[in-house]
């Protein structure tokens, strides 16, 4: 099937923006409902609010991915596994040397800011190889 | 694998954005294949052939032939 690579680009754009947006604002919304309700059971439902744009904002990917050619996909997919290779290297031996000596306890959600700054690298690496 | 499409490309006046748009794939894809940077899976290697009206081999060579 032949598709329309400036149109599938351009369809990511508004889709990922869109659903980032909602992503912002559900987590900002999440966060102000549940300050403002410390004690109210029903705050675990409502900081789960961001799952849902979050969901969509997968979506998005997967369908932006499925719309790219052959070397656009193999460049995307080198990337993240070059990605996720690093990231696991460099979140193991922080663990491992945080019990060997005094070094700061660091929130597991920076996983996910090494991995999305590590696959803007390799994604800059790979296309200087492939293009 | 070398290939000959940007002289097939050249004598039918087109450009790369030309030829990327025909086969559905980008331009930087089409700049990739002819430079030799990447080899085409087997399916796009047919819509190039089809394209031309060769047959594969008369367009993708393996390297040392």
């Amino acid at each position: 099937m032949l598709i329309d690579q400036h149109a599938a680009r351009r369809r990511w754009y508004r889709e990922f923006s869109g659903t980032m947006v909602a992503f912002a604002a559900a987590l900002f919304l999440a966060d102000f409902i549940v300050e403002a309700n410390p004690h109210a059971g029903w705050r675990y439902a409502v900081a789960l609010l961001p799952v849902i744009p979050g969901a969509l904002i997968v979506v998005a990917t997967v369908r932006f991915h499925r719309r790219i050619d052959e070397l656009q996909q193999r460049i995307t997919l080198e990337a993240i596994a070059l990605a996720f290779a690093g990231t696991a290297v460099i979140t193991f031996i922080y663990g491992f040397v945080e019990q060997a000596v005094d070094l700061p306890r660091i929130s597991w959600t920076w996983v996910w800011g090494v991995m999305g700054a590590l696959w803007l690298v390799c994604d800059f690496i790979v296309r200087r190889r492939r293009l | 694998m070398k290939n000959t499409l940007r002289e097939l490309r050249a004598e039918r006046g087109w450009t790369q954005a030309d030829l990327s748009e025909q086969l559905g794939v980008s331009r930087q894809t089409v700049n990739a294949i002819e430079t030799g940077k990447y080899d085409p899976s087997l399916p796009l290697a047919f819509r190039i052939a089809a394209l031309f009206g060769r047959p594969i081999e008369a367009i993708f060579h393996p390297d040392g032939s």
